[in-house]
């Protein structure tokens, strides 16, 4: 599975890079980079079963005392 | 999006009731009842009532802005940094949906039809055809989508008819049984959904004629209440408040019911309306932190943001009941925070800013 991943990503990176360089889109390339980092790393992680940060969590928290007064009702 | 790209009244209207619809049929039926008992269809006029108003607010928004998104012309309303963290929260929350969709296909596929097939399979097709549409812009996808809107609300309408011989009109009475507190409660997650129509607020550079944007939304918020009233009504009268509120998918439920098995054309309309759905919040992330980012396509991002949604798409749910728990408690107040209360204080900066 994850050399399957490792596959996808230089496709991704063979077919995006190139055009940004010649272009010498700078900006998009940096931004392209860093969500790709980002997306690398997460799903790496998750292929080798090792936890996340769950993004739900810090909503739940952020709610949680308007849900607990709506539960209470 | 490419350049010169337009679509029309109709066909905005058509895209927003096939986002609101495909996933809140899934669940309302029995988050309401679970709330509102028979007295669901009170709920569902309450949530009426907001999912108006939200197009109101959110149309009147847009109007002043018709040929920005709501991203752009966030930091010229609140100062640089607010504006960029409310173009932020607009560009998450698009994200956010994008992947809670993706789960929620994955989770009915493999519980109900595709059983055997791992839940990844699904995921990665459908961000696969996500991600192909995407190249080729927000035209071809609203043609599209119009094609399959007839189809699916012509399947609702059937199904409804098909079922409402076998249904009991005393499950519905007494009528109004249920408190008054209890009916609102069971308004809200409805109420969050119909707020998705606040997506015109990044639609709204791509509509050829943009006179009266808040017909088009509202028209939207009143077909889909429609469509909502009848499959609450038709799951309530077939099993009783007591059943629907516990059942996973009572819509689906309702399909495999009949005996003509209508759960084959419902999924296949359901399937059609859940990719344009993910294809249109994923089109409208992508496009936000495009705008926030200031560069120049967003065909850059595609790519890292199909990665990074498919990802949090299996990350962020334990199981399908983590899932519905999350869509009854957390996911109403988040969109309807998101949706009607940064929208709203968007509106009065915009109204004080013209008076200065």
């Amino acid at each position: 599975m994850l050399f399957l991943l490792i596959i996808v990503f230089f496709i991704i990176f063979g077919l995006e890079v190139p055009g940004l360089i010649k272009k010498g889109m700078w900006r998009e390339l940096i931004a392209f980079s860093a969500l790709m980092i980002a997306g690398i790393t997460l799903s790496t992680l998750q292929v080798l079963d090792i936890p996340l940060p769950n993004p739900n969590k810090p909503l739940e928290a952020l709610f949680k005392p308007f849900v607990q007064w709506m539960m209470s009702k | 999006m490419k350049a010169g790209e337009h679509i029309s009244r109709w066909e905005a209207t058509a895209y927003i009731v096939s986002i609101i619809l495909t996933t809140s049929i899934l669940f309302v039926p029995s988050i309401t009842t679970r709330w509102a008992g028979r007295d669901a269809w009170a709920s569902l006029a309450l949530a009426l009532a907001f999912g108006l108003l939200v197009a109101l607010v959110s149309s009147a928004l847009a109007s002043r802005f018709p040929n920005e998104t709501v991203v752009e012309y966030a930091p010229k309303l609140l100062g640089k940094l607010l504006g960029k963290i409310v173009g932020f929260s607009y560009a998450f929350y698009f994200y956010f949906t994008a992947y809670f969709i993706l789960r929620q296909f994955a989770d009915l596929m493999s519980s109900t039809y595709l059983v055997q097939t791992p839940d990844w399979v699904h995921v990665v097709i459908l961000i696969i055809i996500a991600c192909y549409t995407l190249y080729q812009g927000i035209e071809a996808l609203a043609r599209a989508n119009s094609l399959v809107l007839l189809p699916l609300l012509a399947t609702f309408v059937l199904m409804f008819l098909i079922t409402a011989p076998g249904m009991r009109v005393d499950n519905l009475f007494p009528l109004l049984e249920q408190p008054l507190g209890k009916i609102t409660y069971g308004a809200i997650p409805p109420a969050s959904w119909l707020s998705e129509c606040a997506v015109i607020l990044m639609l709204v550079p791509f509509i050829k004629d943009k006179k009266n944007i808040n017909l088009v939304t509202s028209y939207a918020v009143i077909i889909v209440f429609f469509i909502m009233l009848l499959v609450t009504l038709g799951t309530i009268g077939q099993f009783g408040p007591g059943v629907t509120s516990q059942l996973v998918f009572p819509t689906f439920s309702l399909a495999m019911s009949t005996t003509l098995r209508a759960d084959s054309v419902f999924m296949a309309v359901w399937v059609a309306g859940m990719t344009f759905k993910l294809i249109t919040f994923f089109f409208a992330g992508t496009l936000a932190f495009t705008r926030l980012l200031g560069l120049s396509s967003y065909r850059t991002l595609i790519m890292p943001g199909a990665i990074l949604i498919t990802v949090l798409s299996q990350n962020s749910w334990t199981d399908i009941m983590d899932e519905i728990r999350f869509s009854e408690e957390t996911y109403p107040l988040f969109i309807i925070y998101i949706n009607f209360i940064l929208t709203s204080v968007l509106l009065l900066f915009s109204l004080r800013r013209k008076q200065i």
